[in-house]
């Protein structure tokens, strides 16, 4: 069973997180953000497939400061380019697809 | 030595390895093992401010391209922002997304909507609810077979409630026995069997964990020392049924939880975090 969510450190910032069979793993934040929460889990095959928002600059609770769509495929981290016009994203879902 | 507070923030989301099929040869594309010759695509659903209201977004990124791409999801008739919320799912080439939206010039009347790739419906609210203040929303979406099933939110004459579109047509869910009102914020299919699953609470006290099967709630168990909780994510697997959520301490701490089969259990924390 995989279950996705954040934690938070000592400082209050959140760290991304899922679990397997109860047992925690936390995900790597993308160069130069400060923070970041996972959202939903999807299993695909072998591969774990993770999306969230990660946050850029200083600021704590998230959302103080840049936050943007991200998604994490074993445990590599990607920030989702912006929409045009946008300065901030948010996720709130995944879904993997192979043919 | 002090003790470090250590807080479970986000809502969990959970995902069940049922089964490998196929299993033949495999490579590493973009750090994603695949079958021979096949293709994955990752769809990320979320929403974004613009100058002009939030817009309902799903993201599109094909065997770990670098060149992730946005698509709008289409503005239902009459709205001017939208968002999504809960779970998405893909099928047949088919994308599917839930959330909602909302007018901005004429009041913030939440509509519950579902996209089928790209392009949205408005979801139907109770016979009777109108005006101001009559918010709903459609928070998750699963597939069974043809059918699509949408779980959300609507207002009633008394509290906001639980419920259940299939291929559009709402059901409003029973609120359990000494609640006043219930939240749907995650449904999954097996067959013919609907599950949603979300909170209920009455007035002035804390919120409940609870789950319907085709209609019929359940009020779930808390953790020791948990005195409020929510479920925010719920797969089936033949027989067994797993629920995600959170829970807070009457002190305000917030945990990470989930059922299997209605035993609850806290999450533990990553081990180098004390």
């Amino acid at each position: 069973m995989y279950v996705a969510g954040s934690v938070s450190n000592s400082a209050g910032e959140a760290i991304p997180t899922y679990w397997v069979n109860g047992t925690a793993t936390m995900l790597s934040l993308p160069g130069n953000s400060t923070e970041a929460v996972a959202e939903s889990i999807v299993v695909s095959g072998s591969n774990v497939y993770v999306s969230g928002a990660v946050q850029y600059g200083a600021g704590e609770p998230i959302g103080d400061g840049q936050v943007v769509a991200a998604y994490w495929v074993n445990g590599a981290a990607t920030a989702l380019p912006l929409p045009s016009g946008a300065t901030d994203s948010y996720n709130t879902g995944i879904a993997v697809t192979t043919q | 030595m002090r003790c470090v507070k250590l807080l479970i923030l986000s809502i969990p989301s959970l995902a069940l390895l049922v089964s490998g099929c196929g299993g033949n040869s495999s490579q590493t594309t973009g750090g994603q093992t695949t079958g021979g010759g096949q293709t994955t695509t990752i769809y990320v659903a979320g929403f974004a401010p613009l100058p002009t209201g939030k817009a309902a977004e799903v993201w599109q990124v094909t065997n770990g391209s670098s060149t992730p791409t946005a698509s709008a999801l289409s503005m239902p008739s009459g709205s001017t922002a939208s968002e999504t919320c809960g779970a998405m799912a893909v099928s047949g080439g088919s994308v599917y997304a839930a959330g909602f939206a909302w007018n901005a010039t004429t009041g913030i009347i939440y509509a519950p909507v579902y996209w089928v790739n790209g392009v949205a419906t408005l979801l139907p609210l109770p016979t009777g609810v109108t005006g101001v203040g009559a918010g709903a929303e459609a928070c998750g979406v699963a597939l069974s077979g043809s059918d699509v099933y949408v779980a959300g939110n609507v207002p009633t004459s008394t509290a906001s409630t639980a419920a259940c579109w299939m291929n559009g047509a709402l059901t409003t869910l029973p609120t359990p026995s000494g609640m006043a009102g219930s939240n749907a914020d995650a449904i999954a299919v097996s067959g013919s069997d609907v599950y949603v699953a979300g909170d209920a609470s009455a007035y002035g006290i804390n919120y409940s964990p609870v789950y319907w099967v085709n209609g019929t709630a359940t009020v779930l168990p808390m953790p020791s020392g948990i005195d409020a909780a929510a479920v925010t994510a719920i797969a089936v697997s033949g027989s067994n049924i797993y629920m995600a959520g959170y829970g807070y301490t009457g002190a305000g701490e917030e945990y990470a939880i989930y059922w299997a089969n209605g035993t609850t259990t806290i999450l533990s924390l990553p081990g180098n975090l004390t």
